[in-house]
């Protein structure tokens, strides 16, 4: 009762004592109009103030009179305006570069302390000046592997897609591009992620405490930020590397009003290789390419208008023989709204589609042609009302219309032709929610929330009903097939999410957060091998398979040193998860019209320190990151019920990243990685059927073993010629990934040798590490900018 | 055979940097178990019934047999006792343990125990040819000779068939050599039913080289190919044992580790480690 008047008192208490009036407009770059996600704007006198919001966007109502605004930006100039507020006014305020001399060397007199002052916890952030500059594979910058090297985050290993969240697995991260999903986040498996750098503005990571208004998904929220373009004048960026050869063109449409951003990548392995290959491989295909665009166009009365897109391919092909492809598309259309200064409004419409395609089959007699997808339409209306600078309410909801097709697919043997196409599923999946930023005290910040999630599978298909299995962990017996009607719900779901963080300013530079979410995922990815192959589909939760479920807690201690030049956090978290999916032993997860007879459901826990250390200004920049964690799964029919580690449990890890600029032609970068090697599941013993080795374990057990330990340096030094033109500005990133030409291993197996024998005689087998990486890889990239 | 699309992608990846290192490893083998290896056919083609314990995964020495059980193996109205004939190796010379449909009962007592299994004689079909024609590699370009044999599955969804081959008199055992076949396909819970088997099965008896790609025949060459009918828990359980077997070759993409699990139980229910069925099989050879 208490806080429910505490609460009202504070809403109100602004208006009750004096006259005021609201300030609000974007804050942008100077250079390029691209607005600054995350700006802060204070008023100088009392030291209330906002941040800005993905769109650039800040509203601050403060009392009539005179003050003197502060606006700041890592990286930027600060600036500072004097504004006599004696009605409602609209200030946009461009930032300059800092250093502008040294091309993208940041330099600032001053650091935010946004780490310790905002509410948000269990954040990582990195900025793309900073991912360009992280040594990389073969020099692709690259937005997925950058982030992997902050703490909380972790992959199984090189090539594997994906990441995983503080013991979460690849399909519990959302990742957003402009607002619209991302399937499958890789190029040519997991190598290389299909964002590209020239099109990306700002990364989020949301590893937990993750607001109501992301929805979806248990363990992550990465939210991928595009580029609008130049506003103020063309430009043209592009590079040459080892891989991938890149072009930007972004500019004005009508200046300072709309511009425009077009990014293409394509690898060209293929096209260097083909003069070598003998005449039978010529027809070979091995490629893969994207396109992100996107525009806007601001109106007068500050509304403004996004369409931005995403269109991405990987191909192989061996001739007429076999194709493989797959990729995702992705349109995003927004609108912002200003229904007041105060009510800033944002409309989202998005279209999402990932799919693949295989053939085989040289001859009109014998094919096999088939294709997978899952498309998504979306409406995401979301409202933020700046009630006053210590109270900020935000509310909208989403809705998301799902068409899985786990398997379009036409077979062709001898000339008959069978479909065997599994039927579509449909979903509808939706969420509102309301959420409150509240200054409850000047050292005592609160965001809380709700969020109400419901799934509903559709009908116009069949709903299986499956028995009790014979045993634990043995497929479910089929029981049962209905008919379910267009329009009729199969089966649904509904959560209440709760999520609240609070963030106690111990002094000036140091504050305690805490924060808990709970958090649903209704569409599960089937994936029972290592690392993800593209070929696995998404499933939506139906009478079968439960949504899962988790909720997280998170403590976490932040300290800014040394004028803000350094960042110290960290944080502990605990993570419980149900209804995680996994699957029997020897499960069928494509083309199977019973694979809910093959899902078994888990649970899961992960548990970790993480210990983050940034210095984000001088010449050296960069990070120590360290990770203690565990994360285990239980499920029936698995380990012989018991918990075990799963396959991305790494103990320890821990990560230097060090980018030194010595001059304004040098950058030297480095980073370093150890971490405890992941377990795996070895035999403890042999036999053979019918001349064949078996392996076998005699307890049972899952992930009875660990890798040896990862580690690995990487280093890539950029050089800036030395006089540039104005208007060309080239670099060249000459890198080694692997220096010390470590053979980490992805795996460990076992195997017969390739001898064939008898049955009844002996069988030699041995033991295999398998790296991904056996040596060190060099790489040099050029770089240039066109203006 | 379903990891085939992950193989034919990675190996062409692995060219870029990965490698490969023998390395050794405490296999952490303390608990021998008893093994049965009973694939036997109804006709006296396959009679051989062996048993014997298991060993460390890397002990490359011959296996401790278990030369004291008593094995019988009955159809409802005979009983045709299995003698041993050294190795652990117990043998039936009987012509014909039984006829489709029929259910083949086995009991071995080794010890104090008693182990028990029992095996439905399923539906073969013929085998209407083989074939040998020209074909070109798609992974390297190379011209090979290759075998090409033609059955057709049953109509009606659930049959489970073993194609094993042999070149000049070897069987073909490797692994990567055994060929399963779900109706007319590799794709289980596809119902795709009847008709030709699919064009990778009907190529699948010819011999896979170190290197992974099918041997040429050679003038002269002989191709036998052997169609077993077998249940559907042996199907899971010979499809386990192969994706076992070979999951060092799906790279990044290996399935979880797991123990085939077999048919056959002791008195307490336990199951013990092996298989037993009993085929029906049909057989044709042609010469290149």
């Amino acid at each position: 009762m208490k806080s429910i008047y505490l609460f009202c008192l504070l809403f109100l208490s602004s208006q009750a004592f004096s006259q005021e009036y609201t300030i609000n407009g974007t804050i942008s770059d100077a250079e390029n109009g691209e607005s600054l996600i995350g700006a802060s704007v204070l008023d100088a006198a009392t030291g209330s103030g906002t941040t800005t919001n993905v769109y650039g966007y800040y509203s601050l109502t403060l009392p009539a009179g005179e003050h003197e605004l502060i606006v700041s930006y890592l990286g930027y100039t600060e600036s500072r305006v004097v504004i006599d507020l004696d009605e409602n006014k609209k200030l946009d305020i461009d930032l300059a570069v800092e250093g502008q001399q040294i091309e993208e060397i940041v330099v600032t007199a001053k650091q935010e302390d946004r780490a310790v002052k905002e509410v948000q916890m269990s954040v990582n952030r990195l900025d793309i000046k900073t991912i360009k500059r992280v040594p990389s594979l073969l020099g692709e910058q690259d937005v997925i592997k950058s982030i992997q090297l902050l703490p909380g985050v972790t992959t199984i290993g090189e090539g594997a897609a994906g990441f995983n969240v503080r013991g979460g697995s690849i399909d519990q991260n959302l990742v957003l591009l402009d607002e619209a999903p991302v399937y499958n986040s890789s190029h040519l498996f997991g190598f290389f992620s299909v964002f590209n750098p020239d099109a990306v503005k700002d990364v989020q990571l949301y590893k937990g405490g993750i607001p109501a208004r992301f929805g979806g998904r248990l363990s992550s929220i990465l939210d991928v930020r595009m580029k609008e373009g130049n506003v103020k004048d063309y430009e043209v960026n592009g590079g040459i590397g080892t891989i991938f050869s890149r072009l930007s063109v972004e500019g004005p449409i009508i200046k300072d009003k709309a511009s425009f951003i077009v990014a293409g990548r394509r690898s060209y392995i293929d096209l260097l290789a083909k003069p070598f290959l003998s005449e039978g491989l010529k027809k070979s295909v091995l490629n893969f390419y994207d396109l992100t665009a996107k525009a806007n166009y601001k109106f007068d009365s500050g509304d403004q208008f996004f369409v931005s897109g995403y269109f991405g391919r990987d191909n192989f092909g061996f001739g007429d023989a076999a194709g493989f492809n797959w990729g995702n598309q992705t349109i995003t259309t927004r609108y912002n709204h200003l229904f007041s200064e105060k009510i800033f409004a944002n409309f989202t419409a998005y279209y999402s589609n990932y799919d693949y395609k295989i053939n085989f089959g040289e001859t009109a007699q014998d094919v096999f042609d088939w294709s997978a997808k899952i498309k998504n339409f979306s409406f995401k209306p979301e409202v933020t009302y700046y009630i006053n600078p210590n109270n900020k309410v935000r509310f909208g909801g989403q809705s998301i219309l799902y068409e899985f097709q786990p398997a379009n697919a036409v077979a062709v043997t001898e000339g008959v032709e069978t479909d065997i196409s599994l039927d579509i599923q449909r979903a509808l999946e939706s969420g509102i929610f309301i959420e409150n930023e509240l200054n409850i005290t000047s050292a005592i910040k609160a965001n809380y929330g709700l969020r109400y999630s419901h799934f509903a599978y559709l009908g116009g298909r069949n709903k299986y009903l499956y028995g009790e299995a014979a045993e634990l962990g043995n497929e479910k017996p089929l029981t049962g097939v209905e008919y379910v009607e267009k329009g009729d719900v199969i089966s649904s779901y509904g959560n209440l999410e709760p999520r609240a963080g609070i963030n106690i300013e111990l002094d000036n530079q140091s504050s305690m957060k805490l924060s808990y979410n709970r958090t649903a995922q209704y569409i599960h990815l089937l994936s029972n091998t290592t690392a993800s192959t593209p070929l696995d589909i998404w499933t939506p939760s139906t009478n079968n398979i439960k949504p899962q479920k988790a909720d997280q807690v998170a403590v976490g201690y932040f300290r800014n040193l040394q004028d803000n030049e350094y960042e110290l956090s960290t944080e502990f978290y605990y993570k419980w998860m149900q209804d995680i999916v996994d699957y029997i032993d020897g499960s069928d997860l494509i083309l199977n019209e019973y694979v809910e007879g093959q899902i078994l459901p888990g649970e899961g826990r992960a548990y970790g320190t993480e210990l983050l250390l940034r210095k984000v200004e001088g010449r050296l920049t960069g990070w120590v990151g360290y990770t203690l964690s565990r994360t285990e799964r239980k499920v029936p029919g698995i380990n012989n019920n018991e918990w075990y580690p799963s396959r991305y449990d790494k103990t320890h890890e821990f990560n230097i990243t060090g980018i030194y600029d010595i001059n304004d032609r040098f950058t030297l970068s480095t980073n370093f990685i150890y971490a405890t090697g992941t377990p795996g599941t070895l035999p403890t013993s042999r036999y053979t059927q019918q001349g064949v080795l078996v392996p076998h374990n005699t307890d049972g057990r899952r992930n009875n073993f660990r890798l040896p330990a990862y580690h690995r340096m990487d280093v890539s030094l950029t050089i800036n010629p030395k006089k540039s033109n104005k208007r060309w500005k080239g670099e060249w990133v000459i890198g080694i990934y692997n220096v010390y030409n470590r053979r980490n291993a992805f795996t460990i197996y076992t195997k017969q040798y390739n001898e064939r024998v008898s049955p009844g005689e002996t069988i030699n087998s041995e033991a295999i590490r398998l790296s991904v990486v056996g040596n060190f890889i060099p790489s040099i990239s050029y770089n240039f900018k066109f203006k | 055979m379903r990891n085939l699309f992950y193989f034919l992608i990675f190996s062409i990846l692995f060219v870029l940097a990965g490698c490969e290192d023998a390395i050794d490893v405490d296999s952490g083998f303390t608990e021998e178990e008893l093994v049965f290896d009973a694939w036997i056919s109804n006709d006296a083609t396959h009679r051989t019934i062996s048993i014997y314990y298991t060993q460390d995964y890397y002990d490359n020495s011959p296996f401790k047999p278990e030369t004291e059980a008593l094995v019988e193996v009955s159809n409802g109205s005979e009983v045709f006792v299995f003698n041993h004939t050294g190795g652990g190796n117990y043998s039936n010379t009987t012509p014909i343990l039984g006829t489709e449909g029929d259910t083949i009962k086995l009991k071995a007592t080794v010890g104090d125990k008693t182990y028990r299994a029992h095996s439905v004689i399923h539906r073969v079909p013929e085998i209407d040819s083989i074939t040998f024609a020209e074909e070109e590699n798609p992974a390297n370009g190379d011209t090979e000779i290759l075998a090409e044999f033609f059955a057709k599955d049953f109509e009606g969804v659930g049959d489970t068939y073993w194609a094993r081959a042999y070149l000049n008199d070897t069987l073909l055992n490797k692994p990567s050599e055994i060929v399963l076949i779900y109706d007319v396909s590799f794709i289980k819970g596809s119902n795709y039913d009847g008709g030709y088997f699919i064009r990778p099965l009907r190529l699948a008896i010819n011999a896979v080289k170190d290197d992974g790609n099918f041997r040429s025949l050679e003038p002269g060459d002989e191709i036998t190919v052997e169609l077993n009918s077998i249940s559907n828990h042996a199907y899971d359980y010979l499809q386990t044992v192969q994706e076992q077997a070979t999951n060092g070759n799906n790279a990044i993409f290996a399935l979880p580790f797991n123990n085939a699990a077999g048919n056959i139980k002791d008195e307490g229910g336990k199951r013990a480690i092996g298989f037993f069925q009993v085929s029906k099989l049909n057989t044709m050879t042609a010469v290149r």
